[in-house]
């Protein structure tokens, strides 16, 4: 009926698309890609439409349940419901067909992901698939001034919220101003932004302190500010409501603050409330609710992003979450081919066997995972220890090394990780754009000889150092590292002792200073370090375990804690400079100072970076790639687009 | 009687305040509480969590409060509105939780209490009194089967099986996996059920009553029913006291393997994330229904057989 419409909206909002500047950011591979199909539109998809009507084909141009209700004109037609010049997402392999249902499994106590990495993986700006540098999402141009101290965002025109409401200025401005700059919603308020609409479409978020990195926080998960929609929200919130104690009481909730959480500003809320509009391509339709055995979201009809043909995405129609107590069962689940695509909570190394024993009877097969971590094991002495005489001991570069030396690695590889990956210093992955051979491998070669010379430099005999390794039950690998640990020290004449604790106690005893070393993993391999230096200097009280009151130093801006040495406090000085520059150059460059002197601090000692995980993938589930990052900050399968994934026998 | 049953109910008032302490201790014996757990959990993905974030949400649980003033909360929350408190985890009333899980619960465990006892009471009799036959050697040989194998390992056995031969979803509830715990669960119940049948009739059948009514010609089954049996029930209805906890607590082990939702994997989840409130309230509910189950077999003992009412004067 309105083929033709359609079409010569199609060729506008490909052409206009084209000559954007924000359509480079799509991902360098795949613009050639885009050219061609959008040079084609006409040919393509015109061809299949004319000659169509098999119902389910590559030629419809939104999901059929959709043509219906439009029809029924219980929604606008499609060309309403886009906005003008929509987001144009390249299929991975070819371009699919709209319907079924995409069954999946998750935890009871891990069901944030469903949002961050699946469903609502959608923000004002977004990463691109390789997680090299930020591109366009609900924001066409975006930019960040010099000093860092003002995000300009200009908004894509035509959004609509899944009720079919316009996503404005005004909604980012409501979730800045009014969501995270609420003291009671958000009792923290060391930073503070103000955000203010520039006409409908353009928003300027005012930071003080400057933040350089705001924009790579706005593409992560657990963002916002496209996830509160003021028409909604406001009326469960105090300053626009003033009747909002009567909600409050109607709801059963404490007090206001309590409400609006529940109804959408946090987590839990959002996934609770089925009638909270969203921009994301799947709506909540069924909560986990009191029963908690399965979470749904169902195809957003207002979804702004189409395949390179135009037409709407998702293209499947709902993700249904069955949630499992039990890791077993989800394997089971997995191996009898109940699962259409998983990348988390089962897929540890441990269960790879028996699903690759599955593969044929499951119909599925493997996808590799790159982790962004570097490492599966750092060992790092505490530098800060209470204890005078060991504190100069482990601060001394030599007995650090000599440690280094004296650990055979390869043992540890071939013994423990069944032989995946290779020797690393806690230093950045291959594929990360800061990758320093010498500092991923510098003293990582077995050398006891060498070893014994550098703690002789140490001025350390053998067995006059005694140590207490502490070892968190969380990888199980690691109480088998342990012993090995032992076993290497002992050569070159040092004494170590394993204490096994708990997760819980062995985070207490970081943060109460009391260790000798401790056994954790590598994170921020990737180019997620921008946002997770712990390894590379003192960042994170917990977690950069090389010295926990250096890090309490930064952490507290100079309150508690002890001031670092002379390179720490130079790397902070640094990172602060990162934070107050927009210029993501001058921020790399500046990172790969503060590398340096991590490298010449050699800060903890890594044992080895970890091979590559794996996901899982039903042959019938298309538009995966191949190969997709795992890592938190890049939270996939959301920059590789789940709303281009489809279901074809 | 009347003094026994006065004595029994007062014993239950100190007993429930034990109760409702020692559980909400257990929950914050392990270091750290819910919080610290969820981050824990997080960073071992490799994930982090915004330090704001979690400033304002300890404020909100209040996870800084002393012991003494998070039990009181908590305590009269329960006493004076029935209110459980609130779960961390879910965010949502813990009492809404439990009883959205009760039904099911309930359902598996009572129709497993039917199995257990459909089928032990007549193959306990049948054991002991043709002691020594074919059919009393096979129906021993399989309670001790059942005695000896884990609960959750037939439960994962039984359902390799079902989706192996079967095609059994094993992602969510359904028909399949209910009959299974049923089963699992019967089978358990009904193996203990049976030897201790077995060997408390066989005790009573030796006894000189017994030989006397037989010589005085009464007929052996009316006999056998009307006293040697009535006398060996007695742990049918001692069972009762497990028996009320047993249905509202949902077989943990058995639920988790088979992915039920009744309360038992909720507790166990609770108990893992140290959902303080929502483990706490399992806890103390199962407590309160063990000491009232308890009172009540009491008091059903005390009914049937004469010898408990007159021991307790």
């Amino acid at each position: 009926m309105t083929i033709n419409d359609d079409m010569s909206w199609l060729a506008n909002s490909q052409l206009s698309a084209l000559t954007r500047r924000g359509f480079i950011g799509i991902g360098s591979a795949s613009a050639a890609g885009l050219l061609l199909a959008s040079c084609t539109p006409g040919d393509g998809t015109g061809g299949d439409s004319t000659g169509g009507g098999n119902g389910g084909g590559t030629d419809l141009r939104e999901a059929p349940d959709l043509t219906k209700l439009a029809e029924a004109g219980d929604i606008p037609p499609l060309a309403e419901r886009l906005p003008n010049n929509p987001l144009v997402i390249n299929t991975v392999e070819r371009a699919g067909v709209y319907g079924g249902t995409w069954h999946t499994v998750t935890n009871p106590n891990d069901t944030g992901w469903m949002l961050q990495r699946v469903t609502g993986h959608t923000y004002l700006v977004r990463w691109d698939p390789d997680f090299n540098e930020l591109i366009e999402d609900a924001a066409e141009e975006f930019s960040m001034n010099d000093d860092a101290t003002e995000a300009t965002f200009k908004l894509r025109e035509g959004i609509k919220w899944s009720d079919g409401e316009p996503f404005t200025a005004a909604d980012v401005v409501f979730a800045v101003n009014d969501i995270q700059g609420n003291s009671e919603i958000t009792p923290n308020q060391t930073m503070q932004r103000v955000a203010e609409a520039v006409g409908d479409y353009e928003v300027v978020i005012r930071l003080n302190p400057a933040n350089g990195l705001y924009l790579q926080q706005q593409a992560g998960p657990g963002r916002t500010l496209t996830a509160c929609p003021k028409h909604y929200l406001e009326q469960f919130h105090k300053d626009y409501n003033d009747d909002v104690e009567d909600l409050v009481k109607q709801e059963g909730a404490q007090d206001w603050v309590e409400l609006i959480e529940n109804k959408g500003v946090t987590e839990a809320g959002r996934l609770s409330n089925p009638d909270l509009p969203v921009l994301s391509p799947w709506v909540l339709t069924q909560a986990a609710g009191a029963s908690g055995t399965k979470v749904v979201f169902s195809r957003n009809p207002y979804f702004w992003k189409v395949d390179q043909d135009g037409r709407q995405l998702p293209y499947i129609d709902q993700v249904e979450f069955n949630i499992v107590g039990d890791p077993e069962v989800m394997v089971t689940a997995a191996s009898n081919g109940e699962v259409d695509m998983s990348n988390r909570t089962f897929n540890i190394p441990r269960n790879k066997p028996v699903l690759a024993e599955h593969r044929e009877s499951g119909d599925y097969d493997f996808i590799d995972m790159p982790p962004t971590f570097m490492n599966t094991t750092v060992v790092a002495f505490n530098q800060t220890i209470k204890d005078s005489k060991r504190r100069e001991l482990y601060r001394n570069k030599d007995f650090r090394i000599a440690v280094s030396h004296a650990i055979n690695r390869q043992e540890i590889i071939d013994v423990v990780f069944q032989r995946q990956g290779e020797p690393w210093q806690a230093a950045p992955r291959a594929d990360s754009k800061f990758y320093d051979e010498e500092f991923a491998k510098q003293y990582t070669e077995h050398d006891v000889a060498l070893a014994k010379e550098h703690l002789a430099k140490a001025g350390v005999e053998a067995g006059e150092v005694t140590a207490t390794l502490m070892v968190s039950n969380f990888k199980p690998e690691w109480v088998d590292v342990a012993p090995l640990l032992v076993g290497h020290l002992a050569e070159i004449g040092i004494t170590l002792k394993i204490d096994a604790v708990d997760n819980t106690l062995f985070n207490e005893r970081i943060t109460a200073n009391d260790y000798d070393l401790a056994i954790w993993q590598g994170d921020g391999g990737g180019n997620d370090l921008f946002q997770d230096p712990r390894w590379y200097f003192p960042f994170n009280v917990t977690n950069s375990q090389f010295g926990p009151l250096w890090a309490e130093w930064y952490v507290t801006g100079g309150a508690q804690g002890e001031e670092p040495l002379e390179p720490g406090r130079k790397q902070i000085e640094l990172y602060h400079e990162i934070e107050s520059t927009g210029d993501p150059a001058r921020q790399d460059e500046l990172m790969k100072e503060i590398l340096q002197i991590s490298k010449e601090q050699f800060y903890a000692i890594g044992i080895h970076l970890p091979g590559d995980g794996y996901g899982i993938v039903k042959n019938n589930f298309h538009n995966v790639p191949k190969v997709m990052i795992d890592s938190y900050y890049w939270s996939g399968p959301g920059p590789v687009n789940p709303e281009q994934f489809f279901i074809e026998d | 009687m009347l003094k026994y049953l006065g004595q029994r109910l007062l014993y239950v008032i100190p007993t429930l305040l034990m109760v409702s302490i020692v559980s909400f201790a257990i929950i914050q014996l392990p270091p750290g509480d819910y919080l610290s757990t969820y981050v824990a959990n997080l960073q071992a993905k490799g994930e982090q969590v915004d330090p704001a974030l979690l400033e304002s949400l300890r404020q909100r649980y209040g996870l800084d409060d002393p012991f003494i003033v998070q039990y009181f909360k908590w305590m009269s929350g329960i006493v004076l509105h029935l209110d459980f408190g609130h779960s961390m985890e879910w965010s949502r009333p813990v009492g809404e939780l439990i009883a959205a899980r009760l039904p099911l619960t309930i359902a598996i465990a009572g129709a497993s209490i039917a199995i257990v006892w459909l089928v032990s009471l007549p193959v306990g009799v049948y054991s002991a009194v043709k002691q020594y036959s074919i059919g009393d050697y096979v129906a021993t040989t399989i309670s001790f089967l059942g005695l000896a194998t884990p609960n959750f390992l037939l439960a994962l056995v039984m359902m390799w099986f079902g989706f192996t031969m079967f095609g059994l979803s094993v992602s969510q509830v359904n028909a399949g996996t209910l009959i299974i715990a049923m089963i699992v669960l019967g089978t358990a119940g009904t193996a203990g059920l049976i030897r201790t049948l077995r060997a408390n009739l066989l005790d009573e059948l030796r006894k000189p009553y017994v030989v006397a009514a037989r010589a005085q010609g009464l007929k052996e089954s009316k006999l056998l029913i009307k006293y040697p049996l009535r006398v060996a029930m007695n742990p049918f209805f001692s069972t009762i006291g497990w028996l009320l906890p047993s249905l509202v607590g949902g077989e943990v082990i058995v639920s988790t393997v088979l992915n039920i939702p009744t309360t038992g994997p909720l507790m166990l989840d609770a108990l893992l994330s140290q959902d303080m409130y929502l483990a706490g309230s399992i806890i103390m509910i199962l407590g309160v229904l063990t000491v009232i189950g308890t009172v009540i077999s009491d008091l059903a003992l005390a009914w049937l057989d004469p010898r408990v009412r007159l021991g307790a004067n």
